[in-house]
């Protein structure tokens, strides 16, 4: 580093980067400046960076009252859970039997996964299969079920197990080994990092899955915190359009939960990805870049 | 143990002469390793693959999809001869082609500023994780976010009503067609960047080294070297994406655009067909221009295909 020159051309990329990175950054030290803001300031003065009389109200107000919250963090906790497990489950196995020479049906099995890919039936026909013939309404297996042994994640295992030399799957054979066990014994072990980017991926996408919940969750009791989020924000909006407001809101009005309130929520929906991305990067990055250069 | 499974393959494989190949221990022990992957992708990809005939249907919820009245293309016809489909198919397109085009740039860009960079490991490391931020993010926080910039209290709206001037982004239609691309660069640039940034890394660095002996300056290495070797992948992701154009990121637009004074710019086929599931339209109309926007989606994908595959043969999108 010390040998290198300073180009202009360095210079412009660390300030065009460095500005860039400062655009994804500036909103989330919105979110928190305006999660410790009090109410009056929010009407005065707006958000800014750093509130004039920071207040922990907000908190106070989501840990007053946690009932609501800590359901939705166990429903998105018992999703993100069950769901990557499963997922990881299904999409391996599936991955290791397309991968195999011995699977007669490889290529049609394939073609069978691929077709989903180009051609759907369409949200309504999905919809009315979930509701009517899964009884998918208000159950939580509609959060956990949709997203598992999507092709595009089968399709990107696959391509990491081709990584995994084939003759040492012949050679177990060769030793009698069953297909079960060279899964558990050969090819499981050497698995372990697409299953650890996957299974990142996975649970990324269930802890910030909402469209699951706004299709099929009606109940409260079943929101994940993405819907919980969701619906506090829909709630203000409603009541601050008042023309939309009708008796029953207007009852509830006292609760009403300030723009505070709903950084704050914001703020601990978040924290938990975030945190572990920060741990994950590396093999994150890795995944992206080398799941990126297929075949 | 050993000695009796190394006699094994023998065994079976006299027994086997007169069953079929599909028979055989493995592949049944395989066919039942991808059996839930079939059935879960069955259940909820190709059941509802014959529910297009809603499409062809007057539907009524109480009867059912079979017991309803079959009206042919009457769905289709209805749909394009009314006001919304003319908005509805040009927001799409225009939407994605500015999301196309914008994120393109902007993602290479960032990629090759990168690797000028990358020897600075401390910053490097600082960019790559403030840029992913966004990426982890759902579009129901991104809303908030976004409000928290732009809403009636944002820091933007405040500061140029300290200014004087009184804007109100949630009432203007116009000014979403600068606010999702920018949203969209905000949320995706960071983590496409990294997809060319990896090419960039795979590339041999002598050949910059020699251009700059050649008297080559950054900025030609960049255009004359760096770029076409991009070129692949951007053909690639633009095939894709243009594959793709009828289909609205839903979750953006139904978030971060949700009220209805501004439909006129930001209504996309899927808020469309989503509001008719709300009840809010027509179901069977809804089911119409899902199976429109699906059977486009499909010819471009066999024709993005075919085009790659033209472009360089291993480079096929499957």
């Amino acid at each position: 580093m010390k040998k290198k020159k300073v180009t202009t051309l360095t210079v412009i990329a660390h300030v065009v980067l460095f500005l860039f990175s400062l655009m994804c950054l500036i909103p989330f030290i919105l979110l928190v400046s305006s999660s410790f803001t009090n109410r009056e300031e929010l009407v005065k003065i707006g958000i800014s960076f750093f509130p004039h009389e920071p207040t922990v109200s907000a908190y106070q107000a989501v840990f007053e009252h946690p009932i609501r919250i800590v359901r939705a963090f166990g429903v998105s906790i018992f999703i993100t859970v069950v769901g990557t497990i499963l997922n990881l489950v299904v999409c391996f196995t599936a991955a290791f039997a397309l991968s195999n020479h011995n699977f007669v049906f490889r290529r049609q099995v394939s073609f069978y996964f691929y077709f989903t890919m180009m051609f759907g039936g369409g949200i309504i026909p999905y919809y009315m299969v979930c509701t009517r013939y899964l009884h998918l309404s208000d159950n939580i297996l509609a959060l956990i079920i949709p997203p598992i042994a999507a092709p595009m994640t089968i399709f990107l295992m696959r391509t990491y197990l081709y990584d995994i030399p084939y003759t040492l799957h012949e050679a177990a054979k060769i030793d009698g080994a069953s297909e079960y066990q060279v899964l558990f014994h050969v090819v499981l072990p050497l698995a372990r990092t697409p299953l650890a980017i996957i299974g990142f991926n996975t649970a990324l996408g269930y802890w910030n899955s909402w469209y699951e919940a706004l299709l099929f969750i009606t109940d409260p009791k079943l929101y994940p915190l993405q819907t919980l989020l969701q619906n506090i924000l829909a709630y203000v909006n409603m009541l601050k359009n008042s023309r939309f407001a009708n008796s029953k809101l207007m009852e509830n009005i006292a609760s009403i939960p300030s723009t505070s309130i709903i950084a704050a929520t914001c703020l601990i929906a978040i924290g938990p990805m975030l945190l572990s991305f920060l741990f994950f990067q590396k093999q994150f990055v890795y995944g992206i870049t080398n799941g990126a250069v297929k075949e | 143990m050993v000695a009796k499974a190394a006699k094994a393959p023998k065994a079976i494989e006299k027994g086997e002469r007169k069953r079929p190949k599909w028979m055989s221990k493995d592949n049944l022990q395989l066919m039942s390793l991808v059996l839930p992957a079939v059935i879960k992708v069955f259940l909820f990809s190709y059941l509802p693959m014959w529910g297009v005939i809603l499409a062809f249907e007057d539907f009524d919820f109480s009867l059912g999809p079979f017991k309803s009245k079959f009206v042919g293309f009457k769905n289709f016809e209805f749909f394009f001869k009314s006001n919304d489909a003319a908005r509805i198919l040009s927001n799409t397109m225009l939407m994605n082609f500015l999301f196309i085009v914008t994120g393109m740039v902007v993602s290479i860009a960032l990629a090759l500023l990168m690797y000028q960079v990358t020897s600075a490991r401390k910053s490097m490391k600082f960019y790559q994780t403030v840029m992913f931020f966004p990426f982890f993010i759902s579009w129901v926080v991104a809303a908030r976010l976004l409000e928290a910039l732009i809403g009636a209290n944002g820091m933007i709206t405040s500061t140029l009503s300290r200014m004087g001037i009184q804007y109100s982004f949630y009432n203007n239609a116009e000014i979403w067609r600068i606010i999702l691309p920018i949203c969209h660069i905000w949320k995706s640039a960071g983590y496409s960047c990294i997809i060319y940034y990896g090419v960039l890394v795979g590339t041999d660095a002598t050949l910059y080294d020699a251009a700059k002996i050649d008297g080559a300056s950054g900025f030609q290495i960049m255009t004359r070297l760096q770029i076409p070797f991009l070129t692949p992948m951007i053909v690639l992701n633009t095939l894709s994406a243009v594959s793709g154009i009828l289909r609205a990121d839903f979750g953006m637009f139904y978030f971060l655009a949700n009220s209805p004074l501004l439909l006129k710019t930001t209504d996309v086929i899927d808020t469309y067909v989503f509001r008719a599931i709300q009840g809010m339209g027509n179901l069977s109309m809804g089911a119409a221009v899902g199976l429109f926007q699906s059977a486009v989606g499909f010819v471009l994908i066999v024709v993005a295909n075919k085009l790659s595959r033209l472009y360089d043969p291993n480079y096929g999108l499957y």
